[in-house]
Protein backbone atom coordinates (compact mmCIF):
# COMPACT_ATOMS: atom_id res chain seq x y z
CA UNK A 1 0.00 0.00 0.00
CA UNK A 2 3.23 2.31 0.18
CA UNK A 3 4.14 4.18 -2.66
CA UNK A 4 6.38 3.31 -5.68
CA UNK A 5 4.35 1.47 -7.90
CA UNK A 6 4.70 1.55 -11.68
CA UNK A 7 3.07 3.66 -13.99
CA UNK A 8 1.40 0.34 -15.42
CA UNK A 9 -0.49 0.15 -11.96
CA UNK A 10 -2.86 3.92 -12.67
CA UNK A 11 -5.11 4.12 -15.09
CA UNK A 12 -5.33 7.16 -17.45
CA UNK A 13 -7.84 8.78 -15.85
CA UNK A 14 -6.84 8.22 -12.16
CA UNK A 15 -3.41 10.09 -13.65
CA UNK A 16 -5.10 12.86 -15.07
CA UNK A 17 -7.61 13.25 -11.95
CA UNK A 18 -4.45 13.16 -9.56
CA UNK A 19 -2.14 15.47 -11.35
CA UNK A 20 -4.79 18.26 -12.02
CA UNK A 21 -4.21 19.33 -8.76
CA UNK A 22 -0.25 18.18 -8.05
CA UNK A 23 0.15 21.08 -10.86
CA UNK A 24 -2.37 23.58 -9.40
CA UNK A 25 -0.15 23.02 -5.80
CA UNK A 26 3.02 23.48 -6.87
CA UNK A 27 2.05 26.66 -9.42
CA UNK A 28 0.35 28.40 -6.18
CA UNK A 29 3.33 27.51 -4.62
CA UNK A 30 5.64 29.03 -6.56
CA UNK A 31 3.04 31.89 -6.85
CA UNK A 32 2.16 30.54 -11.02
CA UNK A 33 -0.92 31.82 -12.64
CA UNK A 34 -1.63 28.65 -14.29
CA UNK A 35 -5.06 26.96 -16.14
CA UNK A 36 -5.62 23.60 -17.03
CA UNK A 37 -7.33 23.32 -20.47
CA UNK A 38 -8.39 20.88 -22.49
CA UNK A 39 -9.16 17.31 -21.59
CA UNK A 40 -10.90 16.80 -18.27
CA UNK A 41 -11.77 20.33 -18.68
CA UNK A 42 -13.28 20.17 -22.07
CA UNK A 43 -15.38 17.22 -21.31
CA UNK A 44 -16.65 19.42 -17.93
CA UNK A 45 -17.77 22.41 -20.19
CA UNK A 46 -19.13 19.69 -22.24
CA UNK A 47 -16.96 20.13 -25.31
CA UNK A 48 -15.60 16.45 -25.46
CA UNK A 49 -16.81 13.08 -24.71
CA UNK A 50 -15.70 11.95 -21.49
CA UNK A 51 -12.70 9.69 -22.92
CA UNK A 52 -9.48 9.15 -21.33
CA UNK A 53 -6.70 11.33 -21.77
CA UNK A 54 -2.62 10.54 -22.36
CA UNK A 55 -1.56 14.33 -20.85
CA UNK A 56 -2.78 16.68 -19.05
CA UNK A 57 -2.01 20.22 -20.44
CA UNK A 58 -1.34 23.54 -18.28
CA UNK A 59 -1.08 27.29 -19.81
CA UNK A 60 1.13 29.04 -18.23
CA UNK A 61 1.41 33.08 -17.56
CA UNK A 62 3.75 34.62 -20.01
CA UNK A 63 7.66 34.07 -18.41
CA UNK A 64 6.88 31.67 -16.10
CA UNK A 65 6.34 28.31 -17.61
CA UNK A 66 9.89 27.32 -17.08
CA UNK A 67 9.55 27.68 -13.84
CA UNK A 68 6.73 25.74 -13.33
CA UNK A 69 8.79 22.95 -15.35
CA UNK A 70 11.37 23.76 -12.43
CA UNK A 71 8.73 22.62 -9.96
CA UNK A 72 7.64 19.43 -11.67
CA UNK A 73 11.66 18.58 -12.22
CA UNK A 74 12.02 18.86 -8.54
CA UNK A 75 9.27 16.19 -8.19
CA UNK A 76 10.50 13.78 -10.38
CA UNK A 77 9.43 14.52 -14.07
CA UNK A 78 11.51 15.13 -16.64
CA UNK A 79 11.49 16.86 -19.70
CA UNK A 80 10.60 14.00 -22.75
CA UNK A 81 13.83 14.16 -25.06
CA UNK A 82 13.15 16.07 -29.03
CA UNK A 83 15.92 17.19 -31.13
CA UNK A 84 16.41 21.15 -30.21
CA UNK A 85 15.02 21.95 -33.84
CA UNK A 86 11.69 19.93 -32.80
CA UNK A 87 11.72 22.18 -29.79
CA UNK A 88 12.21 25.31 -31.82
CA UNK A 89 9.63 24.56 -34.18
CA UNK A 90 6.88 23.34 -31.58
CA UNK A 91 7.91 25.97 -29.02
CA UNK A 92 4.53 26.42 -27.70
CA UNK A 93 5.21 23.39 -24.75
CA UNK A 94 7.27 21.24 -22.89
CA UNK A 95 6.44 18.17 -22.03
CA UNK A 96 7.65 16.33 -19.16
CA UNK A 97 7.19 12.92 -18.10
CA UNK A 98 7.98 10.47 -14.91
CA UNK A 99 8.61 6.99 -14.72
CA UNK A 100 5.54 6.33 -12.35
CA UNK A 101 3.24 8.12 -14.08
CA UNK A 102 1.59 7.10 -17.26
CA UNK A 103 0.70 10.32 -18.56
CA UNK A 104 2.79 13.39 -20.16
CA UNK A 105 2.30 17.01 -18.46
CA UNK A 106 2.36 19.59 -21.18
CA UNK A 107 3.18 22.70 -20.04
CA UNK A 108 2.30 25.27 -22.67
CA UNK A 109 4.32 28.38 -22.57
CA UNK A 110 1.68 29.47 -25.32
CA UNK A 111 -1.03 27.64 -27.83
CA UNK A 112 -0.94 27.70 -31.52
CA UNK A 113 -3.42 30.31 -33.12
CA UNK A 114 -3.49 32.94 -30.62
CA UNK A 115 -2.10 35.64 -33.00
CA UNK A 116 -2.10 38.60 -30.53
CA UNK A 117 0.96 37.50 -28.44
CA UNK A 118 1.16 35.78 -25.42
CA UNK A 119 0.21 38.18 -22.66
CA UNK A 120 -3.46 39.08 -24.59
CA UNK A 121 -4.06 35.40 -24.90
CA UNK A 122 -3.32 34.63 -21.42
CA UNK A 123 -4.89 37.52 -19.48
CA UNK A 124 -8.37 36.80 -21.40
CA UNK A 125 -8.28 33.31 -20.62
CA UNK A 126 -7.62 33.85 -16.98
CA UNK A 127 -9.85 36.53 -16.60
CA UNK A 128 -12.42 33.80 -18.40
CA UNK A 129 -11.44 31.12 -15.27
CA UNK A 130 -13.37 28.52 -13.52
CA UNK A 131 -12.66 26.22 -10.58
CA UNK A 132 -13.52 22.40 -10.97
CA UNK A 133 -13.35 19.68 -8.56
CA UNK A 134 -10.62 17.00 -9.68
CA UNK A 135 -9.53 14.43 -7.26
CA UNK A 136 -11.43 16.28 -4.32
CA UNK A 137 -9.75 19.56 -4.80
CA UNK A 138 -10.30 22.51 -6.47
CA UNK A 139 -8.22 23.27 -9.81
CA UNK A 140 -7.93 26.42 -11.95
CA UNK A 141 -8.94 25.92 -15.02
CA UNK A 142 -10.14 27.04 -18.56
CA UNK A 143 -13.74 28.67 -18.35
CA UNK A 144 -16.37 28.01 -20.70
CA UNK A 145 -15.62 30.67 -23.10
CA UNK A 146 -11.72 30.20 -23.06
CA UNK A 147 -12.50 26.14 -23.47
CA UNK A 148 -14.27 26.60 -26.77
CA UNK A 149 -11.61 28.98 -28.02
CA UNK A 150 -9.22 26.54 -27.14
CA UNK A 151 -11.28 23.84 -28.88
CA UNK A 152 -11.88 25.60 -31.79
CA UNK A 153 -8.11 25.97 -32.43
CA UNK A 154 -7.25 22.52 -31.71
CA UNK A 155 -9.71 21.13 -33.75
CA UNK A 156 -8.60 22.83 -36.99
CA UNK A 157 -4.66 22.93 -35.34
CA UNK A 158 -2.80 21.51 -39.09
CA UNK A 159 -2.04 17.99 -37.07
CA UNK A 160 -5.80 17.34 -36.17
CA UNK A 161 -6.76 14.04 -36.55
CA UNK A 162 -10.01 14.00 -38.89
CA UNK A 163 -12.62 12.28 -36.54
CA UNK A 164 -11.36 14.54 -33.93
CA UNK A 165 -11.03 17.55 -35.77
CA UNK A 166 -14.57 17.04 -36.43
CA UNK A 167 -16.44 15.83 -33.48
CA UNK A 168 -14.37 18.71 -31.26
CA UNK A 169 -15.66 21.50 -34.00
CA UNK A 170 -18.74 20.50 -34.19
CA UNK A 171 -19.17 20.13 -30.14
CA UNK A 172 -17.62 23.86 -29.78
CA UNK A 173 -19.50 25.43 -32.64
CA UNK A 174 -22.84 23.77 -31.08
CA UNK A 175 -22.05 25.16 -27.56
CA UNK A 176 -21.50 28.77 -28.75
CA UNK A 177 -25.10 28.50 -30.88
CA UNK A 178 -26.22 27.57 -27.60
CA UNK A 179 -25.58 30.64 -25.71
CA UNK A 180 -27.52 33.69 -25.13
CA UNK A 181 -27.33 36.91 -27.24
CA UNK A 182 -25.15 38.49 -24.56
CA UNK A 183 -23.39 35.07 -24.22
CA UNK A 184 -21.79 35.84 -27.66
CA UNK A 185 -21.09 39.26 -27.48
CA UNK A 186 -18.91 38.29 -24.18
CA UNK A 187 -17.42 35.11 -26.31
CA UNK A 188 -16.51 37.46 -28.96
CA UNK A 189 -15.30 39.95 -27.05
CA UNK A 190 -12.58 37.18 -25.46
CA UNK A 191 -12.17 35.83 -29.07
CA UNK A 192 -10.86 39.06 -29.91
CA UNK A 193 -8.93 39.65 -27.23
CA UNK A 194 -6.96 36.50 -27.04
CA UNK A 195 -5.66 36.63 -30.49
CA UNK A 196 -7.76 33.94 -31.56
CA UNK A 197 -9.88 36.34 -34.07
CA UNK A 198 -7.91 35.87 -37.56
CA UNK A 199 -7.59 32.03 -36.92
CA UNK A 200 -11.18 31.53 -35.78
CA UNK A 201 -13.06 34.21 -38.21
CA UNK A 202 -13.90 31.31 -40.47
CA UNK A 203 -15.08 28.58 -37.93
CA UNK A 204 -17.66 31.21 -35.71
CA UNK A 205 -19.05 32.29 -39.25
CA UNK A 206 -20.56 28.84 -39.69
CA UNK A 207 -22.65 29.81 -36.79
CA UNK A 208 -23.54 33.15 -37.50
CA UNK A 209 -21.16 35.13 -35.90
CA UNK A 210 -18.90 38.06 -37.50
CA UNK A 211 -15.53 38.21 -35.86
CA UNK A 212 -13.45 41.42 -36.28
CA UNK A 213 -9.95 40.19 -36.57
CA UNK A 214 -7.73 43.66 -35.36
CA UNK A 215 -4.51 44.61 -37.29
CA UNK A 216 -0.99 43.99 -36.54
CA UNK A 217 -2.08 39.87 -35.68
CA UNK A 218 0.31 38.14 -37.86
CA UNK A 219 -1.70 35.35 -39.47
CA UNK A 220 1.03 34.44 -41.99
CA UNK A 221 2.95 31.55 -39.69
CA UNK A 222 -0.46 30.14 -38.83
CA UNK A 223 -1.73 29.72 -42.12
CA UNK A 224 1.39 28.26 -43.63
CA UNK A 225 1.24 25.82 -40.43
CA UNK A 226 -2.36 24.65 -41.29
CA UNK A 227 -1.77 25.05 -45.13
CA UNK A 228 1.30 22.75 -44.35
CA UNK A 229 -0.58 19.72 -42.78
CA UNK A 230 1.61 20.30 -39.80
CA UNK A 231 4.41 18.36 -41.67
CA UNK A 232 7.45 19.05 -39.55
CA UNK A 233 8.99 20.76 -42.24
CA UNK A 234 5.85 22.56 -42.32
CA UNK A 235 6.45 23.67 -38.60
CA UNK A 236 9.57 24.71 -38.78
CA UNK A 237 9.60 27.09 -42.12
CA UNK A 238 6.53 28.45 -40.17
CA UNK A 239 8.76 28.98 -36.63
CA UNK A 240 11.63 30.17 -39.38
CA UNK A 241 9.18 32.79 -40.75
CA UNK A 242 8.68 34.01 -37.78
CA UNK A 243 11.77 34.62 -36.29
CA UNK A 244 14.79 36.80 -37.45
CA UNK A 245 18.36 36.75 -38.29
CA UNK A 246 20.30 34.67 -36.19
CA UNK A 247 17.44 32.96 -34.67
CA UNK A 248 16.02 31.90 -38.59
CA UNK A 249 19.28 30.51 -39.13
CA UNK A 250 19.27 28.41 -36.06
CA UNK A 251 16.47 27.54 -37.03
CA UNK A 252 17.04 25.74 -40.12
CA UNK A 253 20.38 24.75 -39.24
CA UNK A 254 19.65 22.63 -36.04
CA UNK A 255 16.50 20.89 -38.85
CA UNK A 256 18.79 20.37 -40.92
CA UNK A 257 21.45 18.79 -38.68
CA UNK A 258 20.98 17.80 -35.27
CA UNK A 259 23.50 16.36 -32.52
CA UNK A 260 23.52 12.89 -32.90
CA UNK A 261 23.08 13.13 -29.11
CA UNK A 262 19.94 14.33 -29.54
CA UNK A 263 18.87 12.60 -32.60
CA UNK A 264 19.20 9.57 -30.83
CA UNK A 265 17.91 10.35 -27.56
CA UNK A 266 14.05 11.74 -29.30
CA UNK A 267 13.95 8.60 -31.12
CA UNK A 268 14.78 6.37 -28.47
CA UNK A 269 12.31 8.44 -26.57
CA UNK A 270 9.54 7.23 -29.00
CA UNK A 271 10.27 4.11 -28.45
CA UNK A 272 12.20 3.23 -31.78
CA UNK A 273 15.56 1.02 -31.85
CA UNK A 274 18.40 3.29 -33.26
CA UNK A 275 21.30 1.12 -35.19
CA UNK A 276 22.57 4.15 -37.41
CA UNK A 277 22.78 8.21 -36.65
CA UNK A 278 23.82 8.10 -40.61
CA UNK A 279 20.60 6.45 -41.71
CA UNK A 280 18.22 8.47 -39.72
CA UNK A 281 19.72 11.56 -41.08
CA UNK A 282 19.26 10.58 -44.47
CA UNK A 283 15.82 9.72 -43.30
CA UNK A 284 15.03 13.03 -42.02
CA UNK A 285 16.51 14.69 -45.08
CA UNK A 286 14.40 12.47 -47.41
CA UNK A 287 11.26 13.14 -45.69
CA UNK A 288 12.21 16.86 -45.44
CA UNK A 289 12.98 17.29 -49.03
CA UNK A 290 9.10 15.57 -50.23
CA UNK A 291 7.87 17.70 -47.90
CA UNK A 292 9.73 21.14 -48.88
CA UNK A 293 8.13 22.19 -51.73
CA UNK A 294 4.46 21.41 -50.10
CA UNK A 295 5.47 23.85 -47.43
CA UNK A 296 7.15 25.77 -49.51
CA UNK A 297 3.87 26.68 -51.23
CA UNK A 298 1.80 26.95 -47.72
CA UNK A 299 3.95 29.78 -47.08
CA UNK A 300 3.87 31.88 -49.66
CA UNK A 301 -0.03 31.44 -50.26
CA UNK A 302 -0.36 32.24 -46.73
CA UNK A 303 1.91 34.92 -47.37
CA UNK A 304 0.17 36.44 -50.58
CA UNK A 305 -3.25 35.89 -48.45
CA UNK A 306 -1.60 38.03 -45.45
CA UNK A 307 -0.42 40.88 -47.88
CA UNK A 308 -4.25 40.86 -49.53
CA UNK A 309 -5.67 41.07 -46.53
CA UNK A 310 -3.50 43.98 -45.39
CA UNK A 311 -4.48 45.81 -48.26
CA UNK A 312 -7.78 44.97 -48.12
CA UNK A 313 -7.83 46.76 -44.46
CA UNK A 314 -6.50 49.61 -45.47
CA UNK B 1 -9.02 13.36 9.98
CA UNK B 2 -7.50 13.45 6.20
CA UNK B 3 -4.69 16.44 5.46
CA UNK B 4 -6.50 18.88 3.50
CA UNK B 5 -3.27 18.76 0.87
CA UNK B 6 -4.35 14.91 -0.07
CA UNK B 7 -5.94 14.16 -3.61
CA UNK B 8 -8.08 11.26 -3.59
CA UNK B 9 -9.77 9.71 -6.59
CA UNK B 10 -11.59 5.93 -6.14
CA UNK B 11 -11.53 3.73 -8.99
CA UNK B 12 -13.14 -0.20 -8.77
CA UNK B 13 -13.15 0.18 -5.11
CA UNK B 14 -9.43 1.03 -5.13
CA UNK B 15 -8.35 4.44 -3.35
CA UNK B 16 -5.33 6.39 -4.90
CA UNK B 17 -4.11 8.91 -2.59
CA UNK B 18 -1.31 11.48 -3.61
CA UNK B 19 0.19 13.64 -1.31
CA UNK B 20 -0.14 17.11 -2.85
CA UNK B 21 1.98 18.72 0.68
CA UNK B 22 5.02 16.31 -0.31
CA UNK B 23 4.94 15.94 -4.10
CA UNK B 24 9.05 15.84 -4.02
CA UNK B 25 9.14 13.08 -1.42
CA UNK B 26 6.29 11.59 -2.63
CA UNK B 27 6.08 11.35 -6.07
CA UNK B 28 3.00 8.73 -6.66
CA UNK B 29 -0.23 7.99 -5.14
CA UNK B 30 -0.62 5.91 -2.48
CA UNK B 31 -3.13 2.46 -3.33
CA UNK B 32 -5.21 1.27 -1.16
CA UNK B 33 -7.25 -1.59 -1.76
CA UNK B 34 -9.48 -4.31 0.45
CA UNK B 35 -9.44 -3.57 3.95
CA UNK B 36 -7.29 -0.65 3.65
CA UNK B 37 -9.15 1.22 1.22
CA UNK B 38 -12.06 0.51 3.62
CA UNK B 39 -10.05 1.98 6.20
CA UNK B 40 -9.15 5.14 4.48
CA UNK B 41 -12.46 5.75 3.29
CA UNK B 42 -13.64 6.07 6.92
CA UNK B 43 -11.29 8.50 8.10
CA UNK B 44 -12.96 11.41 7.54
CA UNK B 45 -12.63 13.16 10.79
CA UNK B 46 -16.50 12.29 11.49
CA UNK B 47 -16.12 8.04 12.33
CA UNK B 48 -14.33 7.16 15.26
CA UNK B 49 -11.65 4.86 15.32
CA UNK B 50 -14.14 2.42 17.24
CA UNK B 51 -16.79 2.53 15.11
CA UNK B 52 -14.13 1.69 11.99
CA UNK B 53 -13.16 -1.46 13.87
CA UNK B 54 -16.79 -2.76 14.22
CA UNK B 55 -17.76 -1.32 10.29
CA UNK B 56 -14.25 -3.83 9.34
CA UNK B 57 -15.10 -6.47 11.85
CA UNK B 58 -18.62 -7.04 10.39
CA UNK B 59 -17.30 -6.74 6.49
CA UNK B 60 -14.62 -9.51 7.48
CA UNK B 61 -16.05 -11.62 9.86
CA UNK B 62 -12.84 -10.78 12.36
CA UNK B 63 -12.61 -10.60 15.70
CA UNK B 64 -12.76 -6.67 16.61
CA UNK B 65 -9.73 -7.56 19.07
CA UNK B 66 -7.47 -8.25 15.56
CA UNK B 67 -8.88 -5.96 13.15
CA UNK B 68 -8.17 -3.08 15.81
CA UNK B 69 -4.99 -3.50 15.65
CA UNK B 70 -4.64 -3.10 11.98
CA UNK B 71 -6.72 -0.31 12.03
CA UNK B 72 -4.51 1.57 14.20
CA UNK B 73 -1.48 0.24 12.43
CA UNK B 74 -2.88 1.48 9.42
CA UNK B 75 -3.80 5.11 11.12
CA UNK B 76 -0.43 5.22 12.55
CA UNK B 77 1.10 5.03 9.16
CA UNK B 78 -1.08 7.24 7.37
CA UNK B 79 -0.23 9.87 9.91
CA UNK B 80 3.92 8.87 9.70
CA UNK B 81 3.24 9.60 5.58
CA UNK B 82 1.49 12.85 6.82
CA UNK B 83 -1.72 11.96 5.20
CA UNK B 84 -3.94 12.21 8.23
CA UNK B 85 -3.40 14.24 11.48
CA UNK B 86 -5.51 12.68 14.45
CA UNK B 87 -8.06 14.67 16.65
CA UNK B 88 -9.11 13.84 19.81
CA UNK B 89 -12.54 12.95 18.53
CA UNK B 90 -11.09 10.14 16.50
CA UNK B 91 -11.22 8.19 19.18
Amino acid sequence: MADGNASSDISLNVAVELIAPAVEKLARHAGIRALIIKGPVATHHGLRPARASADIDVLVEPGRAYDLVDALEACGWKRRPMTRAAELAASHSESLIHPRWPIDIDVHAKFPGFLAGEPSAFEALWRDRTAMSLAGTDCTVAGLHGSIIIALLHAIRPDAIGHQRTDEHRLALAAVARMTRVDQERFVDIVVDSGAAGALVGSLREVGLTVPVPGGQDATAWDALVASKGSFTGQVLAAASTAHGGQRVKVLWLALWPSATELRAAYEGEGHVVRSVTWLRLQRLGRGLRALPGALRALARARREAKHSGEGAQ
Amino acid sequence: MRHADVAQVVEHGTVYVLNLGHLATQQSPYIFDGSSAQIWLRIDGATPTTRIVNDLAEIYGAPAVTIDADVRAFIEYSVAMGLVHLDPADE
